[in-house]
């Protein structure tokens, strides 16, 4: 039972996506919506048995499951978790039911559009877990339909524009993950069996010349990169965004840019170590562009989700950032930014879907004076908007400022430069805020009503969740510094992971570790 | 497991309870559940040399009481606001208690250190939620939870009828806690908690009122002014972590001279002092106090006169060693306060609302405090700072206490002759304005004449003169208010109708102006002198003795009665048509009244051009030649293919359909020849 909880954790969603296929077309619109509820509940479940199995502290991947595919060729299926991945599946497991209730409105096929979903999440989990990079460029690829299928069939005007040009970009990405995935496969077969295990192919890496490993980084970065998205390739990241439903928007933002940024360090940084050395500066180069530069064009948008969006570019820029400052603060900031940001973007998206329910606008000089109205939605739009501009004692600030310091010890500008995000950010919240909240009311918005019950469930555990983690970031990082910490000597090709500064370690640390 | 119990117990009695004080019993309750909770994970954890287990208690009142009144405010009724004050007032008698454990230990051993949980720890990288109470941190706990907790009171009486009245104590309460967090921080993450958490404090009162569109855009521009400086700031903590490794005071300050060269002093020291500049309101970034004065006047009073804006003063004095390693970080301190001392009393001259009189008037004095504190007399810094909470405070609740009496009416152009119709409050505001005016034996002078003289005793002619020019400029205002407001004939009709406030404004008040009048006491008698019990974390504060120093203050005092009686010739005598004298003088009092300008320069050099740089960025890079680009080549592939229509289908399936085949055949292929 124990070691197949990844799979069943991968299973559920797809068991819950086949029985909705199946009986969708016979039971009413609520009870798919339920059934859909509950497999998504169930699956966080699961994943709550998946922590508590889970042994801090230790490295290396555990619950490794496996099995055999097709024996002649090397294919097998081979899933496991570390801290890094541990809380991005729970993340996933955690984002879903949340997103689930939050399409209850959504009333056309509903069955279809609910099988999409969990197939998303079954994919999702596959590409956090698998440790066999055939298996995981499958689960990769298998992303892109479902989220396809959800901004083009349910997402507003422009959405098979914006559904293509998502579509094309990922795929042309991934094209040269394929490429590079099949070139290190063929090598495989000088060290035995040909295989896709990530270890032997990162032994194969080890192996090859140095342009070759070069190449072979590059071809893993462009995949990553489109996804994540890193500038230049974001563009297609607002129009997705913009046009895609409000779920679709939550879980884009929360988990799927997720995939790109965990591609980076999983994958780039122990397979191709010296190529990352040697990459880091143009990498971190475009990572502090994107910080500045998605924050600048967040600044004049006039539309809330556009503005979400590119807030998305800059915040991710701070993941990518870090993980290639390759420190231990920087590195296990960058993961905790992932996390963080999945639930601060996730909560602005869910937010921003409920004041376009009722106002059903995005345009911000439609709205104003929404305060007086909805105090409570407001409030926690308010609470939202200082999580994400990065106030201590709330989540993101930790992750922002680990990346900062972290960042700051290997390089002083770009340390720097990304603070400059810091002011930059509470400018377009702060701003965005008050064009909603403040100003003049509209007399059709006069009368419309505040949170619903369904909704509060929505927003609470996802409020909270920016609470505690923003007090207490140990829950996370005492999981996720162990396993940063192999990546980072993988990198260094060293024996310690490399902390931030300081001539002497002070007595006083020292002393307090357990 | 007992601390489970209790607080489940505890918070039951918050949920059934209408009474104030059964909550509060409760909310105790709790409370003393963590405290058990606390010790118990704790024991294995940290060795800290100076505990005092009562120490989190401060801070943790007044969130709790927040928190109630965030979610429950409205049921509570007139209760909030009781509840709110009583949080802080046992806060105070807490803080009292402290300091006075901390007053009888032998003085060089002064220190409370209470180490609570572990907050961040990655790595190597630790930082604790760690509470430090020393002479400087004792000072500010005790102005923060007892002018506090008298604002508190005054605000029950004058946010009464308020349909947000248990959102704006709430937000008060957070404050509060915010504030004590950031004295309390043993180390610069926790300070930067609160620095952070005012700032949203200061957010959210200021624009507490928010139908108001001006008061909305007031809070907002506080909020990103001020947190310019405390990006800054943050640059300055990743510096300090890059040179020392950690970011506790203990360790920072005692291995900075051997660890720091001079150069990275200065950096480090410029950088805290950026975020000092934002939170203080000191030139350049002082524009957004006059504006912040859109919040309710309890709110001026506490956050924007007494404790928020002293931050930057306390993180100076805080970390005064790295600014003495730097010396040039000090030259800049000075030259800042100098010159906002001065700017800041020229516009304070020719305002015509009583409360931006007072937030330029609080802008001048915190440069006051910052002259003090690049003279290296952090003793004397935080002496101004004590009594200037005093007699700020009392202004501010005057004012207001003046402006509920007139229903709202703030220009003091429709003020005039209040003195018989509001005696308490006159009287209070009278000792407030001569305290800070520098008239003996009340508080300002004391505070002030310390400053001038450390100025004139290490031989700092310019900063003496320049000081001076400031004090005479200060009196200036002050008179020129206190006729404008309490004297002559009403000159308007609300003038006419006002009345004095109810004794829980005025009561308040009379508290305040006691403590006005007699704080300067502080640093007077021999064995109670207040720079001496800072000396242990400021070191030692110069001072002059004896003929010297009275002829000095001597001098400062005739300076201020010349001012005080001046005003009285312009505005009191009745002999002067001021306003006719302000029109022949124009366009110099719209200049000063509008600050200088310095809004409308920011707007035209910075606002303006960064706006069209955002647009070019968003419209034209990003839209035009980024995804321009990326059309092109969809548009250039598309062109290629238009050939070959046949395969090219354009249903995104049969794309997905081929890639799959491909991966497929190579699949296929590879394992073939393997």
């Amino acid at each position: 039972m124990r070691q197949h909880l990844l799979t069943f954790t991968i299973l559920f969603p797809l068991v819950g996506a086949t029985l909705i296929a199946l009986v969708g077309r016979r039971i009413d619109d609520r009870d798919t919506r339920i059934l859909a509820l509950l497999t998504t509940l169930a699956t966080f479940g699961v994943s709550l048995l998946v922590l508590r199995d889970f042994q801090t502290g230790a490295t290396g991947y555990q619950m490794v499951d496996r099995a055999s595919w097709v024996r002649s060729l090397g294919l097998q299926y081979l899933v496991g978790v570390d801290g890094i991945s541990l809380w991005l599946v729970l993340l996933t497991t955690f984002l879903f039911p949340i997103s689930v209730l939050a399409s209850w409105k959504i009333g056309t096929n509903v069955a279809r559009y609910m099988v999409a979903i969990l197939v998303l999440e079954s994919a999702v989990l596959g590409s956090f877990v698998a440790l066999d990079l055939l298996l995981f460029f499958l689960f990769f690829e298998a992303i892109l339909v479902p989220m396809y299928l959800i901004i083009g069939g349910w997402g507003s005007g422009n959405r098979v524009y914006a559904a293509i040009k998502f579509f094309l970009f990922t795929m042309a990405g991934s094209a040269f993950l394929l490429v590079g995935i099949l070139f290190l496969y063929s090598r495989s077969g000088q060290l035995g069996p040909p295989s896709f295990e990530l270890g032997r192919l990162t032994q194969v890496a080890g192996g090859l010349p140095v342009p070759t490993a070069r190449w072979l980084f590059l071809a893993f970065f462009v995949a990553f990169a489109v996804k994540v998205p890193l500038f230049p390739l974001h563009t297609w990241l607002p129009d997705a965004h913009t046009e895609a439903p409000t779920a679709g928007s939550v879980l884009l933002a929360g988990v799927l840019l997720k995939v790109g940024t965990y591609g980076l360090l999983r994958f780039n940084l122990s397979m191709f170590p010296q190529a990352s050395i040697h990459f880091a500066t143009f990498v971190s180069v475009l990572a502090v562009i994107g910080i500045i530069y998605g924050a600048v064009c967040a600044l004049i948008q006039t539309d809330v989700k556009r503005l979400v969006a590119y807030s998305s570019v800059s915040h991710l820029g701070f993941v990518v950032l870090g993980i290639f400052a390759f420190t231990q603060q920087a590195v296990t900031g960058g993961v905790l930014q992932m996390v963080n940001h999945g639930l601060a973007t996730g909560a602005l998206f869910l937010l921003v879907g409920m004041v376009y329910e009722r106002t059903h606008t995005r345009e911000f000089a439609e709205m104003g004076g929404l305060a007086g109205v909805m105090p409570w939605l407001l409030g926690a739009f308010l609470f939202v908007v200082f999580a994400s501009a990065g106030l201590p004692g709330l989540s993101s600030f930790v992750g922002e400022f680990l990346v900062i310091v972290g960042t700051f010890a290997v390089s002083h500008l770009f340390g720097a430069l990304s603070a400059v995000a810091v002011v930059l950010g509470a400018i377009y919240l702060l701003w965005s805020y008050q064009r909603v909240a403040y100003g003049p009311l509209r007399e059709e918005h006069r009368y419309l009503p505040d949170l619903s019950g369904r909704e509060v469930a929505v927003l609470a555990p996802v409020l909270a969740l920016l609470l505690v983690f923003g007090v207490y970031p140990s829950l996370l990082t005492r999981s996720i510094d162990p396993a940063t910490c192999v990546t980072i000597e993988q990198v260094r090709s060293s024996q310690t992971c490399a902390d931030v500064g300081g001539p002497v370690v002070p007595a006083a640390a020292e002393g307090r570790q357990p | 497991m007992l601390s489970g119990i209790l607080f489940m117990l505890g918070t039951v009695g918050v949920l059934t309870r209408k009474n104030a004080l059964l909550i509060f019993m409760s909310v105790e309750l709790q409370l003393n559940a963590v405290n058990l909770a606390l010790v118990a994970f704790s024991s294995g954890a940290a060795v800290v040399s100076h505990p005092n287990p009562a120490l989190w208690l401060i801070p943790a009142l007044p969130l709790a009481t927040a928190a109630i009144n965030l979610f429950w405010g409205r049921r509570l009724g007139r209760w909030a606001g009781w509840l709110a004050s009583a949080s802080v007032i046992v806060s105070f008698a807490v803080s009292l208690a402290v300091v006075s454990q901390l007053v009888a230990k032998p003085a060089d051993d002064r220190l409370f250190l209470q180490h609570l949980v572990d907050w961040i720890s990655v790595g190597r990288f630790v930082v604790g939620v760690d509470l430090r109470v020393d002479g400087v941190s004792a000072t500010m706990i005790l102005v923060i939870t007892g002018i506090g907790a008298l604002i508190h009171v005054y605000a029950i009486g004058y946010m009464a009828g308020d349909p947000r009245y248990g959102r704006f104590f709430s937000y008060m309460n957070l404050f509060v806690f915010f504030m004590l967090m950031l004295v309390l921080g043993a180390n610069y993450l926790v300070l930067y908690l609160g620095w952070e958490g005012v700032g949203l404090c200061s957010y959210l009162l200021i624009g507490f009122w928010s139908e108001v569109p001006a008061n909305a855009e007031a809070a907002k521009k506080a909020f990103i002014t001020t947190r310019i400086g405390d990006t800054l700031m943050l640059i300055g903590l990743a510096l300090i972590v890059f040179r020392f490794g950690t970011l506790d005071f203990e360790v920072v300050f005692g291995t900075a001279g051997t660890v720091l060269t001079k150069d990275a002093a200065t950096a480090i020291a410029l950088l805290l002092f950026a975020g000092a500049v934002g939170k203080s309101a000191q030139v350049p970034l002082h524009v957004w106090l006059p504006d912040a004065m859109a919040g309710p006047t309890p709110v001026s009073a506490l956050i924007h006169a007494a404790t928020m804006v002293t931050a930057g003063v306390y993180l100076v004095v805080r970390s005064h060693v790295l600014f003495e390693l730097s010396g040039v970080a000090l030259t800049v301190v000075l030259v800042v306060g100098v010159v906002t001392a001065v700017f800041a009393a020229t516009c304070a001259v020719a305002q015509q609302d009583i409360k931006r009189v007072l937030a330029y008037s609080t802008i001048s004095q915190l440069g006051f405090m910052f002259m003090a504190a690049g003279m290296r007399a952090y003793g004397v810094a935080m002496f101004f700072l004590v009594a200037h909470a005093f007699y700020k405070a009392l202004l501010f609740l005057g004012a207001g206490s003046v402006i509920h009496g007139m229903h709202d009416e703030q220009d003091l152009r429709r003020m005039g002759g209040l003195r018989r119709l509001m005696p308490i409050t006159f009287a209070t505001f009278l000792v407030g304005a001569l305290a800070q005016a520098g008239i003996p034996p009340l508080a300002g002078s004391f505070a002030k004449d310390a400053v001038l003289e450390v100025a004139q005793h290490s031989g700092r002619e310019t900063v003496y003169v320049l000081g001076s020019v400031a004090a005479f400029l200060s009196a200036f205002y002050l008179g020129r208010m206190l006729f404008l407001t309490f004297f002559g004939d009403a000159r308007s009709d609300r003038a006419r109708a006002a009345r004095e406030s109810p004794p829980l404004l005025w009561v308040p008040l009379v508290l305040l102006a006691v403590g006005a009048a007699t704080a300067g006491w502080l640093n007077v008698t021999p064995e109670g002198r207040l720079t001496g019990f800072l000396e242990h974390v400021t070191g030692f504060t110069p001072a002059g003795q004896g003929v010297a120093v009275a002829a000095l203050a001597a001098v400062a005092t005739v300076i201020s009665l010349l001012a005080l009686a001046l005003t009285w010739w312009i505005y009191g005598s009745g002999r002067v048509d001021w306003i006719g004298f302000r029109e022949r003088l124009e366009p110099l009092p719209r200049a000063a009244l509008n600050g200088w300008y310095v809004d409308r320069a920011y707007d035209t050099a910075v606002i303006q051009p960064a706006k069209a740089g955002a647009w070019v960025t968003a419209y034209v890079v990003d839209a035009r030649i980024i995804d321009g680009a990326v059309n092109a080549i969809g548009g250039g592939v598309k062109a290629l293919a238009d050939g070959g229509r046949q395969l090219q289908t354009g249903f995104v399936r049969s794309y997905a359909l081929a890639v799959f085949l491909g991966a497929v055949a190579i699949l296929v292929y590879v394992g073939v020849r393997s």
